[in-house]
Order: C-alpha cells, then structure tokens, then sequence
C-alpha cells in the first residue's frame, strides 16, 4: 500500500513536471516577436464588468494572433500576502490591477516595471491629478489609472420633504441647519441627521483636506506628519462639530458595523456618507424606498465646492519580471484607453482615468455629485510605507479618540503624526 | 481485543534488555523505518528553517526578494529586538502571560471536564463528548470569526449578554478598541478550541486508572481532592506532562484567533510573539527582521519546554 | 493554523499493561452509581453537562444560525435591544449564492475537490509515514534516538506563519509552485512530528511478545508489524488520522500563496466573499457551514473509534 501510494506521488510529480516542462518548450515559437502566447492578466473582483474585459480581451487577440489572453479574478482578501508572493515568483502576472494605496509599496522596492518614459504614449498628461500621483513614485511612473470612485451623500428624500427641506445642502453650515430641522420632526434619541462611525478615518481627512491640511508633507525626502498643523487642525475640530450635532451612530465602530445603509433603510438616519452603488443595496432590501435616496456632492465650505474626497480605486501595472514586456504594455495600454475607459464609466458609474474624460462623464446625472466630489480629490502620501500606516489604525484611532473626547483634538494628532512620521521616514 | 494482555514489567525488563544487546543491528532497521519522515521533514521543513536562520542574519526587504539577492547584515535584525523603542520585550512579556493564562485555564477546565464526564451518565456522556467534538471540528478562522462576531459592540450576543450583568461593552468600550480586552477574549476562544483534545485525553486515561487504588484511597477516608492528588494525578502525570507540554507550544504560536480579531491592533495592543512575527514580514516587509522574531521565539519555547521534552523522551526511553 | 485539533493520545508510558476498553467503563459505571447516590449530586452533575455542551456548542450553532437570516439582520440596525437567538426571518439565500459564482470564478465543486484531494492524500501518506517512523522509535533502540525525538518537538515550535517566504521561495526554485502534491507534502511535515509521538505511545502500549509469538511461528520482523501491530493500533489510527485530516482540511496560508488563483482549497475559496467594501457575513458562515458540518457528522459517526482510540493511546504509568 505505501509503496503504491508513493509511486502515484513520485509518477504524478514526475508528470506535472514533464506537462510544465513542455508548456515551457512550446512558449517561445508563438505569440508577438518572441514572448509567450499566453498572457497572465490579474483583476481585481468586482472591479470591471465581465463583458467589458471580454471586449477588451477579443480586441486584444485579434491584433496579437497566437497569443491567448488568461484573466485572473483575484480576491480582496489577504490580497498583500498573495501579491508579494506572486510578484517573487516564477510565474508572476505580467499585467496586474492593484489597489491604488498599495501601488507605491510594490512600486518601490521593484516589483513593478518603470513605464516612465511611456507616459505621453499612454495619454499621461491628461490624468487626473489625484489619481496619477498614486501610481507614481517620487518622478518615476510605475501605475497607470485604472479607475476610482467616491463616497457621496445620500440622502432619505422623503425625510429632507417632510421637515420641509427642498434641496440637497450645499454647505456644512445648511447640513447643519437642516440638522435642527430633521431632529424636530424625527423625535427619536437615537435618530441621527447623518451617520458619522469614528473609525470612518476617509471621511474626517475629507475635513481636514477641505480646510487646507493634509495627512504629511514631503520636504526634500523628508516626510512629517501634518495633522497637528492649523489648517488640519480646524478641520479635525469641524468634523468633530458636525459629528457629535448629527450623529447618533456609535462613536468607536467602522462604518459597517452596522451598515450605514442599514441605518438609512430604517429611518433611523436622514444621511450618510457612502459610495453610491449602496442606493442599489437598500433598493433591494426596501423595494419601496427605491426612488427615496437622493444622492449628491457632499457639502463644502462654499456652495460652489464639494468636500474633498477620497479617490478610492486601482492603477494598472506591468510585473518587473513579465516576459512578455511588449504584450503587456499593449493590454495595458487598451485597457486604460479612451474607448475601453468610456464604456467603464458607462457600465459602472465610476470615474474615468483623464479630465477629459470626466468632463464628459458629468452629463451623466449619475455620475455628476461623483465627479463634481473628485475634482478636489485627495490621496494618500505616496510613499512606499503608507499602507503601514493604514494597517496599524492610527488613524482611526485618532478620530475615535477626538469623537469620544478621550484625547483632546491636539494631543489625538500628535499621536497619529508621530506613528505617521516615523513610518513614512522608514529607509 | 487481544490487546487486553498485562505484561508484567519484568517481561517488559526482559525485552529492554534484549534490545539493549542489539544495537548494531538495529540501528540500520530503525534509520529505514525513519528515512521517509526524515527526508520530508529535512526537504520541507528543515531546508526553508536553514533558509530562515539565513534570512534573519539579512536584511530582506521586497526589494531582496524581489531582485532575489542577498545582503547580510551580521545580527542587525537581533540588534533591532532589543533596541531602544523596540516593541518585542512587551510583546514578548505579554505573550508569556497570555499563554500561561490560557495553558492554566485549558488545563483546569480540561481536567474539571473530563472528571465529570467519568461521573456522567452514558447518555449525558455521549451528548457531551458530541459538543466537544463539534466545537473540535470547526475550523478555527470560522471559529473566531464566530466569537468576534458575539462580541461585536452593537449586535453582539454576547456584548447583550454581559451588558445584562453590567458589563458594558458597548459603542466607545468595544473590545476591539483596547488590546487587552481582545486578548482576554482570545484566551477564551483558545481555550474553547483547545478543551476537546485535553478532555477527551484526559478522559481516556481517566478511564484506565485502576478502580482499586480509589477504593482503597477510599478506606483510607480520602475525600474528592486528596483522591485526585493522590491518585489521579500521579497515575496521569504522563499524560498531563503531555498535555501541558503540546499547550505550551501551541498556544505560544498562537496566530489565526489574534489576527482574525483585529490584525494585532489597535496600535499592535493585541499582538503575540506569533503574529509580530507575521506582522514584521507582511505588513512591514521586513522579513529578516520576521525570521529574527520566529528564530527567538522557538529558542524562548525551546528554553522553558527543554526540561520537560527530556523527561518525556526518557519517559519513552523506559518503555 | 489550526491549534489543538489533534486526537487525543498521551503518552510517557513507563509500563505496557492496560486493560480491556469496557471493563472501567463498566467499573465507572458501578463506582458512579454507588457513589452519586444522593439526587442533588447527580443533578448538578448534568447541570454542569448542559452547561459544558451549551459552551462548546453555541459558536457553532451561532454559525449556522447567522448563515440562514438575511443579511439586514445580522448586523442589526443599531437597535439595542436582544439580539435575534432563532432563524427568523429564515433564508437560505446565502447558501444560494455558495453555488452561483461569476464568471472566470472558481467553482465550489472544485474547490471541494481539492480540498478532499489535499486531505485525504496528505492524511493516508501521514499515516504510513507516521506509522513506521513510530515502530522505529517504540521498538528499535538506535544511535540518535533522543535527537530524534527531541527534533520532533522542536519542530512543532516554529511559527508556520514565518516560513510562508522560505517555503514559498524553496518550492518556487524547486519548480514545484501550483502543485496539489506540494500542498499534500507539506501537510504531510506538518503534522507528521505530532503523529509519529502519538502512535510512538500506541505502539509502546502492545506488548513485544505479540510480535515476537509471530515472528516464532515464522514471520519476519517487518511482517510482525504488518500483520500483528498493525491492526492492533487501527483505533490509533483512526484518531490521529482525524488530527491531519483537520490541518489539511482547514490550512489556508500556504494554499494561498502557493496555489494559482482558482486553484485554492475550500479556506481559500472562502476568501470571496471578504470584498474591498467589507466582508459578506451571511455568505461567510453559510461556506463555513457547509465545511464543517460534514466534518462534524464524520467526527460523530466515529465518534466510538475515537474515544477507543484515544483509550488505547492513553497508556497509564
């Protein structure tokens, strides 16, 4: 019986190798010049429609004859782990998506491959700022803009109706007044103008950003933490003003626990901030709500400026150790062009990857409060550590402590700018 | 079964020596019998623990591995443990007292369990070995997910439960904001994963301890400690030496419950020498420094269990 | 990985004798029935057998309950009163979506193929492999015996999770990533250090003169193992095979960095409904559900083999 068994390994393991042996063999006569014919394309789930890869995938094959497009759905989870390990592989994807936070991280220690000297080809100078700034790396390209997308205000129209509010707020000051309004016609204690979770750390730096601070600043290579500066300082307080007047919703969670949506379903909040597909979930949940939530910009300083937001979304790259360099330069390139990008936005109300682009999005009413949002977007520093500073909470730390009142706003900051400091200034 | 023959210990003696007066001869017999746990374990196990040693006299950043080169850097990765503002000697300290409370309490509750399945009812038995071995059969990431779920701070079973007797864990006082509070909460859950192994152990030795040397305990006028003292616990001591022993190690690599929870925050609060170690290579990517932590944390385990492995491959020796 | 899911086996045995399985069995029984005479006694007893099976069992069935209310429910929305303790409103929608899968995703019967592949593989090589290393260790006197079983132990010592970079990169030079046998064979290291102690302690508890009456009646030593030990340690067997049935069952580190995607095993499969926007509850614990419940009911149908098992491993001193 043993002997039998470890035969079956030992011919199995002798066959996998002469099946990878000749896969090896048969890759160097097919294909563009001389790369293999297969090309390993990594996509992030849920990012792009199905139809449009299969679009871009046939496009792609009919001008690379012989070579076979191999699309990879990866999952969110532990998506670090399996990059890290993928990129040292022997079999890395030669095109991948990766989280925008996460692009500099690979980018730097070589993971990636420079494309540097193929930005004006790939259409670079017409990218959106927030967004080119994530996949670059001091002066050096290494991601291209895949897509992203921002949170909004949705709204209950028929709360807003009966406490007699016509319109959308424009401004902090009008959310705030609307507040008053709300509060007197839905009596409940724990009824709240707008959900406001203290670890929602993408909504309170959207306040600091609009007060002109920032998360850190870059002198000369070195990088400092910026929360204690005036200017963030003002914003951490007014994002504390508006959140402890609107909000009932518990101080120390994240922003799913429980959904917002939940929240906004049930009535016991007016607001929230969120991406815009979760009108989609509470149409599901509450048929009769469908045609309820309103969504748009969320509310500036002035009527004329939405709140800074967030540009959530993926870059595109190419593996440093690909094969088939020309062929995945190419891919990339379709992908993130103009037509495949148009009907990207189309499908999926998400915001393109140039301004030309996102000019004509805005005639979408769909897309319009997003696209209006992301004019002022903001980024994360770009430095390979900032997702360090992400995984080790400290900033929802400090917007837990400023909310609940365990930390004053300043010593709150200084806590953060410390861990954010001594990350960012890692060799 | 054939099994139930009593060997007296002066046949056993006999066979011991017998041996003894081999040793030339099967020494070629056992290292056959020994060659293929030895080959897998040396390819699988002992070449990338050589590659780890290596990794951590390093340093191994992504960039190392991804340009696959090798920069040594003497004991800097060491050096870092120790250094000023190094987060490991508390991470270190609290892991040691998080295992000792979690070894103490699976080994009382384990013992308490299997006393009382002894005394049980077969029925009542059965229903009670078939919670454990369902609570054994759940995958431990499922498990906690579970646990941090009941504890959740707004729709948490137990968060209600507890509030119930005044015990507030609601809103600002979640446990997953204070680091000691998630690994009270993980000792829990470690524990409950860990008692149907000790329990049904236990149980089982329970079971082959001689009924005369209770009774005659008994006569004695022994009550229920002085029998456990007197009786159970020197026939168990194997098996509780055991026991005690795999819980060390296996609590102090203690990792899925703590990184289900909350990734070792916040602010690294609720990190174990195990998960540190994971933290310093995935988060970081400071691998060198990861393997440094490992390699420290296995001479730690290996300083305080060598005492007692000894004494249980002399134990085998004897047999 | 998973701690403490091994079967139960002590060991340190200092003598061979051991009696039959039912006759303490009966014995408890007799002692218990003269001695928990007195009612109260017996009452509290199972009072605190209810409390053990509800404290071992109620994560569970949180489990199953959390996976069969929609998704509004789970989470609640903000209210503070009692949470929900039955199925109600019950759905089996997140089992629904188990199966669906989108396009270009792994489906479920393939990741449960190599799931039963990796487990089952990796469980019969571990015996055989454990088995014989056992018999060296429990009959042969040998030069380096006590490294030998000193390494055993130190092995289980290291943190799996740190030789994810030094197993991936010794299996990539090898050649040998996005392989099923790479998974089987690591599985097999895994847990082999863990078995070969314990069926190191069956062994030592059957008695030499078994084998040396067959090797009398003419079998060589290797066939007195074979034909007289072998059968003797089956319960052991069964109980330990349960152990590396468990870590191969459930590992997902390794089977995620080493496996392609859409080539994982069940904990990996699992990793779909953890999304960019948070993770799917209700489809979590459905999957879970759906991989341990068979575990479960394989544990209760031999549940018997298993406590004998155990019994026999348990050799007193």
């Amino acid at each position: 019986m043993k002997v039998r068994h470890l035969a079956a390994a030992a011919l199995t393991a002798a066959l996998a190798i002469a099946v990878t042996g000749c896969q090896k063999d048969s890759t160097g006569d097919k294909g563009s010049g001389s790369e293999p014919s297969t090309l390993t394309v990594w996509l992030m789930k849920g990012s792009a429609p199905d139809d449009l890869i299969n679009a871009v995938n046939k496009d792609f094959e009919s001008t690379h004859k012989g070579v076979k497009v191999k699309i990879e759905l990866q999952e969110w989870a532990d998506i670090t782990t399996k990059t890290t390990t993928a990129l040292a592989g022997n079999t890395a994807p030669d095109v991948l998506e990766i989280g925008n936070s996460l692009t500099a991280g690979f980018a730097a220690p070589g993971g990636l491959k420079d494309l540097t000297d193929k930005k004006a080809d790939l259409g670079g100078g017409d990218w959106i700022k927030g967004l080119a700034d994530s996949g670059t790396v001091g002066d050096k390209v290494y991601g291209v803009p895949y897509y992203a997308s921002t949170r909004v205000l949705l709204y209950r129209k028929d709360l807003f109706t009966a406490a007699g509010i016509a319109a959308p707020p424009k401004t902090i000051d009008e959310l705030l007044a609307d507040g008053t309004k709300l509060k007197a016609k839905n009596k409940a204690a724990d009824f709240s103008t707008l959900t406001c979770p203290g670890k929602y750390w993408y909504f309170g730096t959207s306040f600091v950003y609009a007060n002109g601070g920032s998360l850190a600043t870059n002198t000369g290579g070195q990088w400092k933490g910026n929360l204690s500066s005036p200017e963030s300082q003002k914003g951490l307080a007014q994002w504390k003003d508006v959140c402890s007047k609107l909000s009932t919703y518990p101080k120390a969670n994240d922003e799913a626990n429980p959904p917002q949506v939940n929240q906004l379903g049930t009535g016991k909040a007016a607001s929230s901030y969120d991406a815009g597909w979760q009108t989609g979930v509470i149409a599901k949940d509450k048929p009769a709500l469908k045609d309820q939530i309103g969504i748009a910009a969320f509310p500036g300083l002035t009527a004329d400026t939405a709140l800074p937001a967030f540009l959530g979304g993926s870059n595109l790259a190419i593996a440093a150790t690909t094969k088939s360099p020309n062929n995945a330069y190419d891919y990339l390139k379709l992908l993130s062009g103009t037509k495949y990008q148009t009907q990207f936005f189309q499908e999926s109300k998400v915001l393109p990857n140039t301004n030309a682009l996102l000019t004509a999005a805005s005639a979408d009413p769909a897309i319009k409060p997003v696209a209006d949002a992301a004019k002022a977007g903001w980024f994360t520093p770009s430095n390979a550590h900032w997702s360090e500073v992400e995984q080790s909470n400290a900033l929802q730390d400090m917007f837990v402590n400023i909310l609940t009142g365990k930390k004053s706003t300043a010593d709150a900051a200084k806590a953060a700018d410390d861990v954010i400091t001594q990350t960012l200034n890692k060799k | 079964m054939s099994a139930g023959t009593v060997t007296t210990s002066r046949s056993s003696r006999r066979a011991l020596a017998r041996q003894v007066g081999q040793v030339r001869k099967q020494n070629k017999a056992a290292y056959l019998l020994l060659a293929p746990s030895i080959i897998a374990m040396v390819v699988l196990l002992g070449y990338p623990l050589y590659r780890l040693v290596d990794i951590s006299f390093q340093e191994y950043t992504l960039r190392e591995l991804f340009a696959r080169t090798t920069v040594y850097n003497g004991i800097d990765d060491y050096r870092k443990l120790f250094a000023n503002g190094s987060t490991f000697p508390t991470i270190a300290l609290r892991t040691v007292i998080v295992v000792v409370a979690m070894v103490i309490g699976t080994m009382v509750i384990g013992t308490l369990v299997a006393l009382m399945l002894e005394r049980l009812k077969p029925f009542m038995r059965s229903v009670v070995s078939i919670g454990l071995l369902t609570s054994w059969a759940t995958p431990s990431v499922s498990a906690t997910q579970i646990w941090k779920w009941m504890f959740d701070s707004e729709a948490g079973i137990l968060t209600w439960v507890l509030s119930l007797v005044g015990v507030d864990l609601k809103g600002d006082h979640s446990i997953l904001l204070s680091g000691p509070a998630i690994l009270a909460v993980v000792v829990v859950v470690v524990i409950w994963g860990a008692i149907p192994f000790v329990t049904l152990t236990l149980y089982a030795g329970l079971t082959q301890v001689p009924k005369e040397l209770y009774e005659a305990a008994e006569l004695d006028g022994a009550g229920f400690w002085l029998k456990f003292r007197g009786v159970t616990l020197p026939m168990l001591r194997p098996i509780f030496l055991l026991l005690t022993t795999m819980s060390v190690i296996w609590d102090f690599r203690t990792f899925n419950q703590v990184w289900v929870f909350n990734h070792g925050g916040p602010n690294q609060s609720s990190l174990l020498l195990g998960s540190y170690s994971y933290y310093a290579s995935f988060v970081e990517h400071d691998f060198g420094y990861g393997a440094a932590i490992a390699i420290v944390m296995v001479l730690g385990m290996f300083a305080i269990t060598f005492y007692y492995i000894r004494q249980m491959v002399r134990g085998g020796e004897a047999s | 990985m998973t701690t403490y899911a091994g079967p139960g086996t002590a060991s340190g045995a200092t003598s061979a004798s051991r009696r039959s399985a039912k006759a303490p069995a009966r014995a408890a029984r007799r002692r218990s029935s003269a001695r928990a005479g007195r009612r109260s006694t017996r009452i509290l007893l199972n009072l605190a057998a209810i409390a053990a099976f509800i404290f071992a069992t109620f994560p569970v069935y949180w489990m199953v309950k959390t996976s069969l209310v929609p998704t509004t429910s789970i989470l609640g929305d903000g209210s503070s009163g009692a949470p929900q303790v039955l199925p109600f409103p019950l759905t089996f929608e997140h089992y629904a979506r188990q199966f669906q899968g989108s396009a270009g995703q792994q489906p479920l019967s393939d990741a449960l193929y190599r799931s039963l592949f990796v487990a089952l593989a990796s469980v019969l090589l571990s015996m055989v492999v454990a088995f014989l290393a056992a018999i060296a260790i429990a009959r042969f006197r040998f030069t380096g015996r006590a490294v030998y079983l000193i390494a055993l132990m130190g092995i289980q010592m290291i943190p799996l999770e740190a030789m994810v970079i030094p197993i991936y990169t010794t299996l990539r030079d090898a050649d040998a990533l996005d392989s099923l046998w790479s998974l089987v064979a690591l599985y097999l290291v895994f847990v082999i250090p863990f078995t070969i102690w314990t069926l190191r302690s069956f062994i030592a508890g059957i008695p030499v003169d078994l084998e040396e009456a067959a090797m009398i009646d003419g079998c060589t030593r290797f066939q007195a193992f074979w034909k007289v030990l072998f059968p003797l340690i089956a319960p052991g067997l069964v109980a330990t095979s349960i152990y590396a049935f468990i870590q191969a069952w459930n590992e997902y580190i390794f089977c995620l960095t080493i496996m392609n995607t859409g080539h994982g095993t069940l904990p990996v499969w699992l990793g779909q409904f953890t999304g960019k926007e948070g993770t799917d509850w209700g489809a979590v614990m459905a999957g879970s559900t759906l991989f341990t419940i068979p575990v479960v009911i394989l544990f209760i149908l031999i549940q018997k083999k298993i406590t004998t098992g155990m019994a026999a491993g348990a050799v007193k001193g």
